[in-house]
């Protein structure tokens, strides 16, 4: 895991997770290594509704949620912010969910569980992607 | 049961993991207070967690249903739902010899997820549980007063699995049984499990 400084360029995130308590310690992880939160949501229709009302750079979002799940909420987006990339953080380790996630133009499907590094690393590369800049990694 | 694992310790385990790339980005840091605080605290929830794992090993092997076998286990569960679904639920079982093992937790696997399902969708006010035998088969039955359902529909919107029904079907059928599901929008529902007696190689 690397630390960005407070005034280094850092994406800005939009997190989504119906776990408040998942939400939360994740936002801290992100905070503590300088990428800012911009808004945060509970289920896939606040985060399309999130995503057009903020700048958020990267959106980072579950994929089980009640009201609409992640991969409904991928789809929505790519409809209508097709720029901006969707990081799926799910609990399935599933090559059919992943697949699904594909096809609905996720940026990248990763297993709860991995390391709080890989995921700040993968934010970053997305965000890379989006504005064009060279990746970190 | 797979939903009773991805909101409890999958969660937690997983925010456990980052608490601690917390602390250790803390400790890293020199700020060693606050990364103590973060262990201690990530201490206390994996306590939680293992506490968490135990009550769900409970309820896929019950003690009871090892030591007193089927009918006893089904009474406890039927005495739970009654305290805390607050639903009106009676065990009928006539079952004068234990079953094979591997029967018993189908048996009251399916049980459960049914009642599980009575208590969380069907609005019942009284559930009754059966097991009967036959020469041949045992019998499991799990009715219900509630609102219902039209099954054909729930096919048509994505199979069986809203409810865990899949589930239990493809629990039941392995174990070389049938299952079937009768229910209609405000006249409650029957779950039917059959076994063959002998036991089924696998």
């Amino acid at each position: 895991m690397t630390a960005t400084g407070p005034a280094a360029p850092a994406p800005r995130v939009l997190l989504v997770d119906d776990n408040h308590g998942f939400r939360n310690e994740l936002r801290l992880l992100l905070e503590d290594c300088g990428i800012e939160v911009v808004a945060e949501g509970e289920n896939g229709q606040e985060a399309v509704e999130l995503a057009t009302r903020t700048d958020a750079d990267v959106v980072l979002m579950d994929l089980r949620m009640p009201v609409m799940d992640g991969l409904q909420a991928a789809r929505a987006l790519r409809d209508r912010v097709p720029s901006l990339p969707v990081i799926i953080l799910s609990a399935y380790e599933d090559p059919a969910l992943k697949s699904e996630a594909d096809a609905a133009n996720a940026y990248a499907y990763l297993v709860k569980g991995c390391s709080g590094g890989l995921v700040l690393d993968t934010i970053e590369q997305a965000w890379a992607s989006r504005s064009g800049r060279a990746s970190p990694n | 049961m797979a939903a009773e694992l991805h909101d409890g310790p999958i969660q937690g385990l997983t925010r456990l993991g980052l608490s601690l790339e917390r602390s250790q980005l803390r400790l890293r840091r020199g700020q060693l207070e606050e990364g103590r605080r973060l262990l201690t605290d990530a201490q206390a929830a994996l306590s939680g967690e293992v506490q968490s794992l135990r009550r769900i090993m409970a309820t896929l092997r019950p003690p009871v249903l090892e030591e007193r076998g089927l009918v006893s286990a089904l009474c406890d569960y039927v005495e739970v739902v009654r305290q805390e679904a607050g639903i009106s639920c009676t065990l009928a079982a006539r079952l004068p010899d234990r079953l094979p093992e591997d029967h018993e937790i189908v048996l009251y696997r399916v049980a459960q997820e049914a009642l599980t399902n009575v208590a969380r969708h069907a609005r019942a006010s009284s559930a009754r549980v059966e097991l009967t035998e036959t020469a041949e088969t045992v019998v499991l039955e799990v009715h219900d007063d509630g609102v219902g359902f039209d099954p054909a529909a729930e096919q048509q919107q994505g199979g069986l699995d809203h409810f865990g029904l899949a589930g239990m079907r493809e629990r039941v059928e392995l174990a070389g049984g049938t299952w079937t599901v009768w229910s209609r929008p405000g006249a409650g529902t029957v779950l039917t499990a059959s076994l063959p007696k002998a036991l089924v190689a696998a």
